[in-house]
């Protein structure tokens, strides 16, 4: 390495160094206070606000789960049905009119994957807050309530990303897979070309660095949190497992291909 | 992005339309778009391939422009 190269890496952290020194002394006084408050808190007052909550989400999740599936699919239907419409009277000149159909199928298809991960929510919330152990007197019903409205949510995203890849492939028919594929997903990204892959990179790195971001403030709140509600060290576990999971698979893939060129 | 391309002139020159033109270079309709808006730079492969496509040379259809220092 040449000295010229060394100067250069020093310089760059000695600018660094003193606003990260900075903010790590923030960050430590802030922590300080925010985990003083939280145990002058827990002290003197009712841990009520807990045990609302857990009712609040206990009552309302059942319904709030038909709301959502009834939504999302009546979203998707208008999506489909436009974007469709749209294409087929597209004059094959004006761009703009095809940037907004899929424009429109992505957020349509963000939707869809957002109720994916809310119907599991809803049935692990169901499970953890005891409702699907009452099968005794009149809780059948609640029972058969959450269940249905759970194998109806996943059959409900399923046929709805099924619609939405359908038309993204009557669009551009060089796209190949179908959702029920266990292959789909590499089957779907063979088929798409150099600048679609590369777009597909650029999205996965910021979910990565937006994912690691959230990850130091979800331990935080759970640190801080884990004083107040008492809820143990399973979040903490669980947040850590992600992290590393998403770390060493990035860290081991990026090792790997630099072997490889 | 330093480089300038006349995708779009060409294009009009033959009287095709983008996604005509992703099924003659093999690619989707998105990347000749991107191509043109400036948003992404095509492979030496695939520069090649449009290049064949209006029988010029790819430097007839791309330009690259050195950032001012």
């Amino acid at each position: 390495m040449s000295q010229e190269v060394k100067k250069t890496i020093k310089k760059d952290d000695r600018k660094a160094i003193p606003i990260f020194f900075v903010i790590l002394f923030v960050s430590m006084i802030a922590g300080g206070v925010i985990g003083f408050c939280v145990g002058m808190l827990r002290e003197g007052i009712d841990v009520k606000f807990a045990d609302m909550l857990n009712r609040f989400i206990v009552k309302a999740l059942p319904y709030g789960l038909y709301g959502v599936i009834a939504m999302v699919a009546i979203v998707v239907i208008i999506a489909c049905k436009k974007s469709r419409r749209e294409f087929y009277v597209w004059d094959g000149e004006d761009e703009e009119v095809l940037n907004k159909i899929e424009m429109r199928l992505g957020y349509a298809l963000w939707m869809v994957s957002l109720h994916t991960i809310f119907n599991f929510f809803v049935f692990s919330a169901s499970i953890c807050t005891g409702l699907l152990d009452r099968v005794h007197g009149d809780k059948w019903m609640e029972m058969i309530i959450i269940l249905g409205g759970f194998i109806l949510g996943t059959a409900a995203v399923t046929i709805e990303q099924q619609k939405l890849v359908n038309l993204e492939k009557e669009m551009n028919p060089e796209k190949s897979g179908s959702v029920y594929d266990v292959k789909f997903q590499k089957k779907w990204m063979d088929s798409c070309d150099e600048a679609e892959k590369y777009q597909i990179y650029q999205c996965a790195y910021k979910a990565y660095k937006d994912t690691n971001s959230l990850c130091l403030i979800l331990w935080v709140f759970c640190t801080i949190s884990g004083m107040y509600f008492d809820f143990g060290l399973m979040p903490t576990i669980i947040i850590t497992l992600v992290w590393g999971t998403m770390i060493t698979s990035y860290t081991l893939e990026s090792i790997h291909m630099s072997k490889k060129n | 992005m330093p480089l300038v391309n006349h995708l779009k002139e060409f294009r009009a020159k033959i009287s095709v339309n983008q996604q005509e033109m992703g099924q003659l270079t093999g690619v989707s309709r998105q990347t000749i778009s991107q191509i043109e808006r400036g948003d992404y730079s095509p492979s030496v492969a695939l520069a090649l391939k449009i290049a064949k496509v209006f029988g010029v040379t790819v430097e007839d259809i791309f330009e690259y422009e050195e950032d001012e220092v």
